[in-house]
């Protein structure tokens, strides 16, 4: 990066050089060598924090050093080639005496989407390595550097920090083996060339304005992504956006669209830097791009797996329907259809499809909520919302508000009245209908944490149309028996007859709600405490027996004790127990997760099975009954060389959080296995399999799985 | 209910939407920009892409001068520029800097490019922002009669633009 020398207009801002300076400076003759600048701040962006050290070890004319840099809260700063949303930092080491040049290396970045352009960065923290080469091995070095930092959230700031070391005598330099380590770890983090891919060749196809890069050699690929950049800066101005990937006879394929607001350079004439990287592996390669398309068929999985994706979530919306919370809706909603006769085809017709919209319209509202948070660079997740006190509390008002209304005991009828006031309007105010469908998004949200949350983790990896196109889906999903009822209004008729039983159904829907509204309060245990809850819970059981007893008299209210107590007794049994655990192996004895202990335990060679779970999440109960604790699985997971590490995200945590983040994911179920064979991590599916989880223990343990990968390949 | 009334509350509802919308940003707008920075404004020779000198300080005695900082790299700035370039084609005076985007010509293909027809000033190495003490993009300044009259920073709409403008 040679910058041209500039004297610019700077304040100082290197309080910690400039201490460091002062209580150095009796002994500066003595020792003359500075090798820390310390966390160097800018008081008008406090958010960005710079450090430069020497590692002090010394290889020839070359010297290893460390710059540092810590970002807060969700500001970003950028890799050398972050694509159009955004500028490297830059280097000028113009200042400086006795310095040759400098070897800047870049770690992995991350992909982030912001604003709806995909970038490449950094978050948190990230460290360079930096390799200094002197003019003169054992002359004194003068290192004086101006470190631009660009750092972007909903503004974007460029920052100058001051960077200078002074080593008069070179020699007497002594290694920090705590820097020396921090080095070392950032160097690991650098994409390499150590011919650990096979052959790697890229293709250029001028017409459609495709870049396609393919690896071949057999590697056992799990989540695997490309990066195209070039050293000379000749595609400083193109945008490649997120490649298309593809696995095609073991060989890897990604293809990118390349753009770009100016002419692209002739890409057949550009030394392309490609790195190829997945869970445990990092390359970067130099390639030069012929002409043409590769020549391989590619099948295309990663549309496939989007269109799976957009399936899933279509059922996961259907299934939403049958969800304690939501079912009294639909059901009321085919009582009035009854009400009114179902000789009105063109009115029924109007009204579900005017709760139709109501749904799909809370759905879009939900993504772009979403949206507004990812490219605002939040944490998201699917199920946060659980871990806010005040939204159970609303919701566990609404379920059992709702809940009281269907048991007959409240007379303002909220879905009711809003139909009876629409009815009365006449056919041409679809409004309640239309809230009628939002009303049911609304409730179905405490039911939605393990049907929604692998497509919204999915959602939330992708970029924004693909959100948008998930969101749709469910919506449309949830939709389903509604659309059903509006495009063959005549279904309706062959429900029975009003009568008795619509009562009766009724005290069913209410019965639901309630459990779902003691689920709901079940969750404020842990951020409440459990006698807080249990008077509140009381509150709630006694006002709702007051209220049977006031509407349907003290012979009503004797069968509802003498059937709830001992339901409720049951249930709290059942729910002590763990919920239809009695056919259940004794639960694994898991420790709290620590993320140190896992390096820590796989350097003694054993496997690390860490589980981020949540009270809320109904899949981490799925998967840990129908697959941890299950044979052949739970007897694999209680050998003793496995260590099992539990993270609990029922209530907010910055540490576990971070780790989801650092594993890419937005929320959970998030399972990873680590061992000897794989210090990187294994990182299970959201929905766990038998299969899956024993082939990563086995492969954590080193054992090679799949002989059949390694045949050669006839070429 | 007619068609007719039922177009009509309809178009009720959208002009009142709008209208909240408009209120809330302009107050958040307003709200953002009252720090108005205790600055003055360094007299310097200064020039346009195509090398015309501008003097600032002097065009803000005749009118409101709208300056915008901005980079071809920052995310938010692609959606305020056009609001920006609107402003320039109407009868307001608009001078842009854009910081630390390359020379020139790099300046000045990204601005055809994407169709943006303000005057700018190029800054590549960021100081003129430096010595206006603008530290983030995009910044939006009006200058009156030689003082900053108002600032904003970071995503702003047309419309509190144009009344930032207008009520100078």
């Amino acid at each position: 990066m040679a910058i041209p020398l500039i004297h610019r207009l700077r304040r100082p801002r290197c309080l910690g050089l400039l201490l460091a300076l002062c209580l150095a400076l009796p002994f500066l003759q003595a020792q003359a060598n500075t090798t820390d600048t310390g966390w160097l701040t800018d008081p008008e962006h406090p958010p960005v924090a710079v450090r430069l050290s020497l590692t002090g070890e010394r290889d020839g004319n070359r010297l290893h050093a460390l710059l540092e840099v810590t970002l807060e809260d969700d500001w970003k700063t950028y890799w050398r080639s972050p694509g159009e949303g955004g500028i490297a930092p830059e280097l000028d080491w113009g200042a400086s005496r006795n310095l040759e040049r400098v070897e800047w290396h870049w770690p992995l970045p991350t992909r982030y989407d912001l604003l709806g352009f995909n970038t490449l960065g950094y978050e948190r923290q990230v460290a360079f390595p930096l390799v200094l080469h002197l003019t003169d091995a054992d002359a004194p070095l003068d290192l004086q550097g101006i470190f631009t930092l660009p750092s972007c959230t909903y503004i974007c700031v460029l920052t100058d920090f001051e960077l200078g070391l002074t080593l008069s005598d070179p020699g007497a330099l002594s290694e920090d083996p705590d820097i020396s380590h921090r080095f070392a770890r950032a160097l690991a983090q650098v994409p390499q060339d150590t011919g650990a891919l096979g052959e790697v060749s890229a293709y250029w196809n001028d017409s459609q304005q495709r870049l396609q890069v393919l690896v071949d050699g057999d590697h056992p690929w799990r989540d695997p992504d490309v990066l195209v950049d070039d050293a000379a800066g000749a595609l400083a101005d193109a945008q490649f956006g997120v490649p298309r990937i593809e696995q095609v006879d073991g060989q890897l394929l990604a293809s990118f669209e390349v753009s770009s607001w100016r002419e692209l350079p002739d890409m057949t004439q550009v030394a392309l830097l490609v790195t190829v990287f997945d869970e445990a592996l990092a390359q970067e390669v130099t390639v030069a791009a012929q002409a043409g398309s590769a020549p391989v068929v590619a099948a295309g999985p990663v549309a496939l797996s989007f269109l799976s994706m957009l399936g899933f979530a279509l059922l996961g919306g259907l299934i939403l329907n049958l969800m304690p919370c939501v079912l009294p809706v639909l059901g009321l909603k085919l009582h009035s259809v009854l009400a009114v006769g179902v000789h009105d085809r063109r009115r029924i017709r109007g009204q579900f499809l005017a709760s139709a919209a109501g749904i799909l319209v809370s759905f879009w509202l939900l993504a772009a909520f979403l949206w507004l948070l990812k490219v605002t660079g939040q944490a998201v997740g699917w199920g946060v919302q659980f871990q806010s006190a005040g939204f159970i509390v609303v919701m566990v008002a609404v379920t059992w508000l709702f809940a009281l209304n269907l048991l007959g005991v409240w007379e303002l009828r909220l879905p009711g009245r809003m139909n009876n006031w629409a009815a009365t309007r006449g056919d041409n105010s679809h409004k309640g209908h239309f809230v009628q469908g939002m009303f049911a998004t609304l409730l179905a949200t405490p039911c939605s944490a393990p049907f929604l949350g692998t497509a919204v983790a999915f959602a939330l990896g992708a970029n924004s149309a693909q959100l948008v196109l998930i969101f749709t889906a469910l919506g449309i999903g949830m939709a389903l028996p509604w659309l059903l009822v509006a495009a063959v209004p005549r279904l309706a008729a062959y429900l029975p007859k009003p009568g008795r039983w619509m009562l009766v159904l009724k005290i069913i829907f209410g019965v639901m709600l309630l459990l779902t509204s003691a689920w709901l309060l079940s969750l404020l245990i842990r951020l409440w405490g459990g006698p807080l809850v249990a008077s509140v819970s009381m509150l709630l059981i006694v006002v709702t027996l007051v209220l049977i007893g006031k509407r349907y008299g003290g012979k009503a209210l004797a069968v509802t004790l003498s059937l709830g107590v001992p339901l409720v007794a049951i249930t709290t049994l059942w729910l002590s127990f763990g919920g239809g655990r009695f056919a259940l192996p004794e639960n694994h004895v898991w420790q709290p997760f620590e993320q140190g202990a896992i390096a820590e335990r796989v350097n003694a060679g054993d496997l690390v099975f860490v589980d981020v779970t949540a009270d809320w999440c109904i899949t981490c109960k799925a998967n840990e009954m129908g697959v941890l604790l299950q044979q052949p699985v739970y007897a694999a997971m209680q050998a003793d060389d496995v260590a099992l590490l539990r993270a609990d995200w029922t209530t907010p945590s910055p540490t576990i959080t971070a780790f989801l983040r650092e594993n890419a994911r937005a929320g959970v179920p998030f399972n990873v296995v680590y061992g000897p064979g794989a210090p990187e991590g294994i990182p299970l599916p959201v929905l766990l399999r038998e299969r899956d989880v024993m082939a990563a223990l086995a492969q954590a343990r080193g054992e090679h799985l799949g002989e059949h990968r390694g045949e050669p390949h006839e070429r | 209910m007619s068609v007719k009334a039922k177009v009509w509350s309809g178009l009720r509802q959208v002009a009142l939407l709008v209208l909240m919308f408009v209120v809330i940003t302009t107050l958040m707008d307003h709200w953002r920009g009252r720090q108005i920075p205790d600055q003055v404004i360094p007299d310097q020779d200064l020039a346009l892409l195509d090398d015309t000198p501008i003097d600032l300080l002097a065009l803000s005695h005749e009118q409101p001068v709208m300056v915008y900082f901005w980079a071809t790299w920052c995310g938010v700035c692609r959606f305020v520029s056009p609001s920006v370039s609107w402003m320039a084609g109407g009868d307001h005076t608009v001078v842009s800097v854009a910081i630390a985007s390359g020379d020139n010509a790099r300046v000045q293909a990204y601005q055809d490019a994407k169709g943006y027809g303000f005057d700018t000033i190029n800054d590549p190495r960021n100081l003129l922002a430096r010595a206006w003490g603008i530290s983030a993009t995009p910044t939006i300044l009006i200058l009156k009669d030689g003082e900053v009259a108002s600032s904003t920073t970071g995503f702003t709409t047309p419309v509190g633009l144009w009344l930032r403008m207008r009520f100078q």
